[in-house]
């Protein structure tokens, strides 16, 4: 038996991490990423926005233009690469099915390849499967905010009120500085 | 590791992940380490959202790339998937 | 030595029909037989290319790994490549990395492109490429192992498989042999190719082309005639540039150089007026397409006021050179990968 080399690279995917902090939000602008699926997610960045403004921070809305599939429309988007340049910080959601999973962690981590703090906010149920995603790309301790499960189908009121009540474990996971 | 020291059956459950949140569930259908071939069946009848399953093309390129980086060989990932209609 | 190459490293028996079979079970062949890429052979293969084992020479689509010279000379040992054509090898690879040429294209279409290199310089003798008879395929020498070492790290580098990253139909035999082919210079009465392109001295042109035909009239008495068959053949309406996707490509000729000499320079002296002539046959009539096919080509502004559409966007997307024995009475022609463009670089 003799040793031969492979003709391959090695695979050698580069370990990000969980990307950087946030630390204060006072003045800083915060990018909320937004689907085409989830009604429940638009409320729960309603009261986040709101709230934002009270740390003193610009919340920033987009709303991806897919909720699924066409991967070129997401790339392709000049609008997104315009919020990514005008953000700060990044909230990135919702990651309530395998779809839309697969395109607010593909959103989140063109934000971490920016270098700008990132926080991937997911139901419980689909935590692994974003964790799956990220550690794909290198990112294996993403910052990821869970939301109870199911989520959507709840009364507008509901959804408001449990946003309300993770705002704190939001930017614990962002680690800001309050 | 490859898939044939940590087990297919084991490698399979592994990739569960990527649809089971939508309720769906891959079979393995053939694993054949020898031949290269890694054969699974994605199944979708308890699924009541199917637009919410990651897309065919998604699935079987992060399954292919889950399962390559897991060995060192190029094996050969066919994923039996219902919502392909070009056979 | 040995140690400083990265590469993972595999416990096999070295026995070509023993390693080959081992090389086609982890994915790395071609179907070919394959020579051992030992530690030993890689450093050789190393050292000739003047370049350090861990130069990145680009990233290649669609997996965009980085491209080390030492993969380029581990994929060209499996190849049976000579060691004294990494310079050349690695030169190839700079090219095909470049934006212009598209990899991520040319490695996913369904069409049956593959790289054909044109060689210019001393260095076509010092490693023997081939640029008299069956200078595009037959002749006897390293040329089909070069172009497969080019294949193999495409195959291995930048990941292109077929039916996985690459949707090509049909494919080619170039595919696994690549094109590699020489300039006859000294019996060219034009400037060589890569001189016109840009590179003067040892130099490799790439071009993406969806294969090879041959182009026979074995009558034509001037060089008007020669020129018309040409690129009447060449504009053949199922050029990949004919379709209405397509924006525009690099098309390239290969003239004998009897046709080269004795009858085109004879009748036409102006190389400029030749490629005009070559331009204006390769094109059809508007009304020649199927109608299904008009609204396409109307809407890219393909139809001229004289009805015609042509293959290529100007005379300067023509590449011609000269190659090939003398017994004349035929040409060859390499249609083109449409938007797509050819790479010229000089072998350092």
């Amino acid at each position: 038996m003799t040793v031969v080399l492979s003709p391959r690279p090695p695979v050698t995917v580069q370990r990000r991490g969980a990307g950087a902090v946030a630390g204060s939000l006072k003045g800083k602008k915060v990018g909320l990423r937004r689907d085409q699926f989830w009604r429940s997610w638009d409320w729960v960045t309603d009261e986040w926005a709101d709230a934002l403004r009270a740390e003193g921070a610009t919340p920033v809305m987009w709303r991806a233009p897919v909720g699924k599939g066409d991967k070129q429309a997401v790339d392709g988007s000049g609008e997104f690469a315009a919020f990514l340049d005008s953000i700060d910080v990044a909230i990135t959601g919702l990651c309530n099915c395998g779809s839309c999973t697969l395109w607010a962690v593909h959103d989140g981590l063109a934000a971490l390849k920016h270098d700008i703090p990132t926080v991937f906010v997911s139901t419980e149920h689909f935590e692994r499967l974003a964790r799956t995603l990220a550690d794909k790309e290198g990112f294996d301790d993403i910052r990821i905010h869970l939301l109870p499960y199911p989520l959507e189908g709840r009364l507008e009121d509901d959804v408001r009120q449990v946003a309300r009540e993770h705002f704190d474990g939001l930017l614990a996971a962002l680690e800001t500085v309050r | 590791m490859t898939v044939e020291a940590m087990g297919l059956a084991e490698a399979v459950e592994e990739l569960q992940v990527l649809v089971n949140g939508d309720g769906a569930r891959l079979e393995l259908i053939e694993g054949d380490t020898g031949a290269g071939r890694l054969h699974l069946r994605l199944d979708l009848d308890a699924v009541e959202c199917i637009d919410c399953v990651l897309p065919p093309d998604a699935l079987a390129d992060i399954i292919g790339d889950s399962v390559r980086r897991r060995t060192a060989s190029d094996i050969e990932v066919i994923v039996d998937d219902p919502r392909r209609t070009d056979g | 030595m040995a140690s400083t190459l990265s590469a993972d490293r595999f416990d096999t028996d070295v026995d070509t029909l023993a390693f080959t079979r081992f090389a086609m079970e982890h994915g790395w062949g071609d179907g070919l037989p394959c020579v051992a890429p030992t530690e030993d052979r890689v450093v050789e293969f190393v050292a000739a290319s003047g370049l350090s084992g861990d130069h990145v020479i680009g990233k290649l689509a669609p997996l965009r790994a980085d491209c080390t010279v030492e993969l380029v000379a581990i994929n060209s040992v499996i190849a049976g490549a000579p060691a004294e054509a990494m310079p050349l090898i690695c030169t190839v690879i700079s090219a095909i990395a470049e934006p212009a040429f598209d990899l991520a294209g040319v490695n996913a279409t369904t069409a049956s492109v593959t790289q054909a290199v044109v060689v210019n310089g001393a260095i076509r003798d010092r490693i023997d490429i081939p640029y008299r008879y069956s200078a595009v395929g037959g002749w006897a020498g390293p040329a089909p192992a070069i172009g497969r070492a080019i294949r193999l790290v495409i195959r291995n580098v930048a990941g292109q498989v077929s039916g996985q990253t690459s949707e090509s139909v049909f494919g080619q035999p170039g595919r696994v042999t690549g094109i590699v082919v020489g300039e006859w210079e000294e019996r060219s009465p034009w400037v060589p190719l890569s001189e016109r392109r840009g590179v003067s001295g040892d130099a490799v042109s790439v071009f993406g082309v969806l294969g090879t035909a041959n182009v026979l009239d074995s009558v034509a008495e001037t060089g008007e005639e020669l020129l018309q068959v040409m690129g009447r053949s060449l504009g053949f309406m199922g050029n990949n540039n004919f379709c209405q996707a397509s924006q525009f490509a690099d098309q390239l000729i290969a003239v004998n150089p009897i046709w080269a000499n004795e009858v085109i320079a004879r009748d036409i002296p102006s190389f400029d007026d030749v490629r005009q002539i070559v331009w204006e046959a390769a094109s059809l009539r508007i009304d020649e397409f199927p109608a299904t096919l008009h609204p396409g080509i109307e809407a890219r502004g393909r139809i001229k006021p004289n009805g015609r559409v042509y293959l290529m966007d100007s005379p300067d997307d023509l590449n011609i050179f000269v190659c090939g024995g003398l017994g004349s009475l035929h040409g060859c022609m390499f249609p083109g990968m449409s938007n797509h463009l050819a790479v010229t670089k000089a072998v350092s």
